[in-house]
């Protein structure tokens, strides 16, 4: 049985809305006073309840972006760490590289600790790459001895050797980030701390990067915690994953389990929805969506959604404002949040009533992966007037022919468009 | 077994970070040699700036005050009695508004990366040293000639106590600094305040001017300012003349101690939340 390494004890975490200067100084001063000098009493613990009642009475709004956190790390394994945007997954990072402080709990732990939360932390533009990586790497931790012992590995994996000695405001931002990564991939800590940071750099370094955390969690016995959108690299690398809902956890276990309740949370697998009520139907004054739906075009032998499958999407929906020059916008998004397509209907002038809408989304387009969808009503073409958010998700899976490539298949679109070799027979090769 | 660690809401007992800052000397010192490299990058004169700038200002005082307006120098040499001010107030007014600025000058990296802060204030005030040692080297270079051609320069065996006089400097401009930056996290105001308090403190000390010519019934304002010992005896030392009475000097010392365990205190205290505010 292997030890725990990390123990995470009932972590909160508070964060105060609003316009933090306006807090008074006698207001500081009080709250000085009960948090410093009256602790004693409470023993350190700070009374929720209290804390909830100060919010009702307006000085100044709380948050919690973390509640009830509980879970351990054995040495040597990769957790995963996922969730939706302000699900508190960041908080939780910060909070374990001590860069926050929690509001209560505690967090115990065994051996260095090393963050990543973003590549090339404390480069000076003006110093050589030779210099950041000494300053980066004491930054991170390393001491100079060992900079200097790992000096040419890093120098190496980077690949930007000879503009080693340029300073780093010359460099583009590829070679920036390939050296940033380089000195924080020859950290050796017992605890790595990683915060997205796979998103950098072009898929061929991506892919370089991934090996390389592969090689460190395998090889060195190395405990991770990997924060990530990236649903595939968290399936690659993690052992074990939490999924975090709006601060607290939602779930928790083998990483391929928990993917599956992150997709329902973000309401995979969503083909249609009718709202019946027009009371419950999304939508405000001026638009009501009535029904959205999603119906691939199967093709003979299929019974998934693959790269190959036209789909059709649909949207009807009621307007309820006389004489409005009306138009809808799609957005369509990876599960990482990057937006593949912005595409609008014509602004035409319509009347009140039931509307329908549609658009095929051609087959031999999209690359596999996980997608969704969001649609926008705007009104004269330029106003928005609802936006209706990842009303669809769905998965598109992978489907080869004619290739012997096995690997992964890059981008977010795989058009078929034809490539050509032509032989030239007039041209001999001299 | 391994160093095992605990975070949690409480902040620690304040101490001086001498472990911390032991652990981080390396960090410390890069973050030295970064300001040193970065400073002069890209001018013509690069490290030179260092000096040229005290010595044009104190050839500027010579000129002026000296000159121009008549102020006394007791007797002494003008460069040498205003160089050796001008360095000694540069170093302790460079060294506070340095340190008060330790997190807004760092916030990036302290948003990313954990490590003691006090480090960067720790680090900048080691900035600030260097380069008076290297102003000082050009102090010394002008006090050797000058002994030989001026009569007036009588230095003595007080020059001994310049380790405590720069000591208490950095005692209490770290101090200074270290309040200010743990207020104005919440409070910008105060690094304006800031930076308007220390050009009025410095009227307020004898760099310009020798005590010997202050009006008595203005000297207490001089006598109750702690950095005026400091310039007194350092003149006394090296010209011979100037205040030499230690009580004044033991008073400098209690205010840096109590200016610095303060300081201290109120960073730490502030530390575990500045991150969520800034």
């Amino acid at each position: 049985m292997e030890k725990n390494i990390i123990i995470v004890d009932d972590l909160w975490k508070q964060y105060k809305l609003g316009d933090i200067n306006s807090s008074s100084l006698k207001e500081e001063v009080h709250h000085w006073w009960n948090r410093y000098i009256m602790r004693n009493k409470h023993d350190g613990q700070i009374n929720i309840a209290e804390e909830n009642n100060l919010t009702e009475n307006g000085a100044g709004k709380a948050f919690w972006a973390l509640r009830e956190i509980n879970f351990e790390v054995k040495q040597g394994e990769a957790l995963g760490i996922i969730g939706k945007n302000g699900a508190g997954k960041s908080t939780l990072l910060k909070i374990l590289s001590r860069i926050t402080r929690p509001t209560r709990g505690t967090v115990r732990g065994y051996g260095r600790v090393a963050s990543m939360l973003e590549v090339g932390t404390g480069f000076h533009s003006e110093l050589t790459g030779r210099e950041n990586i000494f300053l980066n790497g004491n930054i991170l931790g390393m001491s100079n001895r060992e900079i200097n012992q790992k000096f040419d590995a890093i120098v190496d994996f980077s690949g930007i050797s000879k503009f080693i000695d340029t300073p780093v405001k010359r460099y583009s931002s590829g070679m920036y980030v390939r050296l940033a990564f380089a000195v924080a991939a020859h950290l050796d800590p017992d605890i790595l701390l990683l915060d997205e940071v796979l998103a950098v750099g072009d898929a061929e370094f991506q892919e370089k990067c991934l090996m390389k955390m592969k090689e460190i969690i395998n090889d060195r016995g190395c405990t991770i915690l990997f924060v990530s959108h990236n649903i595939s690299s968290v399936l690659q690398l993690c052992s074990r994953a939490i999924l975090l809902k709006e601060g607290r956890m939602a779930d928790e276990g083998d990483p391929r389990y928990v993917v599956n309740s992150y997709y329902e949370l973000i309401g995979k697998r969503n083909f249609y929805q009718i709202w019946d009520k027009p009371e419950e139907a999304p939508g405000n004054e001026v638009i009501k969506v009535k029904s959205i739906s999603l119906r691939p075009e199967w093709l003979p032998g299929m019974d998934k959604i693959d790269i190959r499958t036209p789909i059709q999407f649909q949207f009807d929906f009621f307007n309820y404002m006389p004489s409005i020059e009306l138009s809808i916008g799609v957005h369509l998004f990876t599960a990482s949040d990057e937006c593949i397509f912005d595409i609008s209907s014509v602004s035409e002038p319509v009347p009140c009533g039931e509307f329908e809408s549609s658009f095929v989304l051609p087959g031999d387009f999209l690359n596999y992966g996980d997608y969704y969808l969001s649609v926008m009503f705007l009104k004269d073409g330029v106003t928005p007037i609802f936006y209706l958010e990842k009303c669809l998700v769905f998965e598109v899976v992978d489907y080869r022919e004619d290739t012997k490539w096995k690997g992964d298949w890059m981008g977010a679109v795989r058009p078929k468009f034809p490539i050509r070799i032509i032989h030239k027979k007039n041209k001999t090769i001299a | 077994m391994e160093s095992s660690w605990e975070i949690s809401s409480r902040t620690k007992c304040p101490d001086f970070y001498i472990k911390e800052v032991w652990q981080f000397r390396e960090l410390l010192l890069r973050f030295v040699r970064r300001d040193f490299l970065a400073s002069y990058k890209q001018t013509a004169l690069g490290a030179l700036w260092i000096f040229i700038q005290p010595l044009f200002t104190a050839l500027v005082y010579v000129v002026i005050f000296k000159n121009v307006v008549g102020i006394s120098t007791s007797g002494k040499p003008g460069l040498l009695f205003y160089f050796g001010s001008v360095i000694l107030w540069g170093f302790f007014s460079e060294s506070v508004s340095a340190v008060s600025y330790t997190y807004n000058s760092h916030a990036a990296i302290f948003n990313k990366v954990y490590f003691p802060r006090i480090v960067v204030s720790y680090s900048l005030l080691l900035s600030s040293l260097a380069r008076l040692g290297i102003q000082f080297g050009i102090y010394l270079l002008i006090f050797f000639w000058s002994i030989g051609h001026h009569e007036a320069v009588q230095p003595n065996s007080y020059v001994l106590l310049l380790p405590v006089l720069v000591f208490l400097l950095m005692l209490m401009s770290m101090g200074i600094g270290l309040i200010f930056a743990a207020l104005s996290i919440r409070y910008r105001d105060l690094q304006n305040l800031l930076s308007f308090l220390i050009r009025i403190w410095m009227f307020a000390t004898p760099v310009i001017y020798p005590m010997a010519v202050v009006p008595a019934k203005y000297r207490f304002i001089l006598l109750l300012n702690p950095v005026t010992p400091i310039m007194e005896f350092f003149r006394y030392g090296f010209l011979g003349a100037g205040m030499h009475d230690f009580i004044y000097l033991c008073y400098a010392f209690v205010f840096s101690i109590v200016v610095f365990i303060g300081g201290i205190i109120l960073f730490n205290l502030r530390d575990g939340k500045v991150m969520d505010i800034i």
